[in-house]
């Protein structure tokens, strides 16, 4: 069974309690600013869901690549490959990707979805986009914890694209990647809401995560595996009513904002230039 | 009180849109193959896979390695009760198809039990299969039981396998996108459904018809196609009316019609069983 670190639980159970009881309302104004929503550290509000009810990261994937295997060979070759691209522009967007701190996180899909994304212009997205990041951030633990797998710049001893980072990412383990289910929970959601840019948003998902292969924070495998448990939390939430309703409440956002024409406020002729950069050009 | 209220709004369309309802479903989803339903998409509304997802493996390259290497222990479950289950994973014509996720719905899945729920899935099948159409056509990747001529676990349907691109898996992409839509219809069974959606892909590398590359590409589109279904106005309609029907199935405590004990067994036999074999 997934256990949540100890301190995260002591607060998130009590935080989760006055969320809904709080969001009641949120449920049928579909217009209104979000609930407020308690954070569970410091700038990072509660998830819709409390992590016994997130999918089981552990049950859900297969093991990690073992040291001796072709599978973790594949790692290692394409974590190699992916240290030639330092300086570059796909290497920038790698790190800015890494960035999950909000208002600036908030821009990661702007120009995939080509509207800009605030607190201020699409506050009920805004949160939507905050409280999933905590609920995909949680169900890919339970796998983390159990394998504590080394990430690649502990094994390759090469820096990271955040050195500064390192530590605090050593202490949770390389497999699945948690950004990656992250990003990819965005994209799926996302491309809901905006489904006239389907294509845009699930490839930015999909460089999302592969961003962190660039980083040198994490192995293929994990990526890959991200993928699933993004996917599966995403499922998952849309059985939730609170998350429902800041989804119907945040398409009508980006239809105004959209008509508003309000543009992304990120360069986004420079992360396509970045994008059109692909890491698997030949399926490795 | 949230969740009264949550419940009974669907409950009150329900039963002003039963009738209405019935006779559309009955009478205008056209087929497009025999057997094969209309999906709920337009193609130009499907997602471009191709753009999606990366090229397969080279063949000279430790991606295809893997490949092989994942392959070549999949043998070892040949005739084994995971091997039967492969078998009936390949199943994609309904109604016996639909029981594929039974056991992990803990629910019967007919038309006469489940009619929403049965068209839900028959429709979304199309639209995942339609989804990797552009990937298939693009890559011409040969299956393994080309590469390594040894015989499928279906051996009538090898030949026009072999006349399709084995990447990216069908199948997989069929079996998540089911996995995803009935995961939100029934939270309380997430975990066995996405493990279910998981093994049911897998039974094609078991099978000698896909690699586990063409398996994780199914994933990704699935999981797109999902995205947009649920964009989908007339799905939603369905997916809002087999939410009914599983709150009515709970109710009546109906179950799974046919053995689960067999599959469960048969699903404990793990692919990829330990770190060593991956």
């Amino acid at each position: 069974m997934k256990k949540p670190p100890a301190i995260l639980l002591h607060r998130i159970l009590p935080a989760l309690a006055c969320v809904l009881m709080l969001s009641g309302c949120a449920g049928i104004q579909s217009h209104a600013r979000p609930a407020p929503v308690p954070d569970i550290a410091a700038g990072f509000p509660a998830g819709y869901l409390p992590p016994d009810l997130l999918p089981n990261s552990l049950a859900l994937l297969n093991p990690p690549p073992a040291e001796d295997s072709p599978a973790f060979a594949l790692d290692r070759k394409i974590a190699a490959e992916a240290l030639t691209l330092r300086g570059t522009p796909r290497w920038k967007l790698a790190v800015e990707d890494a960035n999950l701190k909000f208002p600036r996180a908030a821009g990661a899909f702007a120009c995939a979805v080509q509207v800009r994304i605030s607190e201020k212009e699409t506050p009920r997205l805004y949160t939507l986009l905050r409280r999933t990041m905590t609920d995909a951030g949680f169900s890919a633990y339970s796998a983390q914890n159990h394998y504590k797998r080394p990430r690649p710049f502990i094994v390759n001893r090469e820096p990271s694209c955040t050195p500064d980072e390192e530590n605090f990412l050593s202490q949770y383990g390389s497999y699945p990647s948690g950004h990656t289910s992250i990003g990819w929970a965005w994209a799926l959601i996302l491309a809901e809401i905006a489904p006239g840019r389907t294509n845009e948003i699930l490839g930015r998902g999909r460089a999302f995560g592969e961003s962190r292969i660039i980083c040198g924070v994490h192995w293929r495998s994990d990526v890959n595996a991200g993928f699933l448990v993004g996917a599966g939390v995403v499922a998952r939430l849309h059985a939730d009513p609170v998350f429902q309703a800041d989804l119907e409440a945040a398409k009508a956002e980006l239809a105004a904002a959209r008509a508003k024409g309000i543009p992304p406020l990120r360069d986004c002729a420079a992360e396509r230039a970045a994008l059109s950069f692909k890491l698997f050009p030949d399926g490795k | 009180m949230l969740r009264h209220g949550f419940l009974v709004a669907p409950a009150c369309v329900f039963i002003f849109s039963g009738c209405a309802e019935m006779k559309y479903y009955y009478g205008h989803v056209p087929e497009i193959a025999p057997g094969f339903l209309a999906g709920y998409l337009e193609a130009e509304s499907l997602p471009n896979s191709l753009s999606l997802v990366n090229p397969p493996p080279e063949t000279r390259s430790h991606a295809f390695e893997l490949d092989l290497t994942i392959y070549g222990a999949s043998k070892g479950f040949r005739g084994t009760p995971r091997w039967k289950q492969a078998v009936k994973d390949t199943n994609l014509a309904f109604p016996g198809a639909a029981y594929a996720f039974s056991c992990a719905l803990n629910a019967p899945i007919s038309e006469q039990e489940t009619p929403h729920l049965y068209m839900l899935m028959r429709r979304a099948m199309t639209d995942a299969v339609l989804s990797t159409r552009s990937v298939k056509e693009f890559y011409k990747r040969p299956p393994p039981f080309v590469f390594s001529m040894d015989p499928t676990c279906t051996p009538d349907d090898e030949k026009p396998l072999s006349e399709i691109s084995s990447y990216p898996s069908k199948h997989a992409c069929i079996g998540w996108t089911w996995a995803l839509i009935l995961a939100e219809l029934a939270p309380e069974r997430a975990d066995m459904i996405l493990e279910r959606g998981r093994s049911f892909a897998e039974s094609r590398v078991v099978c000698g018809t896909h690699w586990q590359s063409d398996i994780d590409a199914g994933f990704i589109i699935g999981a797109g196609v999902v995205a947009r279904l649920l964009a989908d106005s007339e799905f939603r309609e369905d997916f809002n009316a087999a939410r009914i029907e599983m709150a009515s199935v709970r109710a009546n405590g109906l179950f799974p019609q046919h053995d689960c004990n067999m599959e469960k067994a048969a699903l404990s036999l793990k692919l990829h069983p330990s770190r060593h074999n991956r």
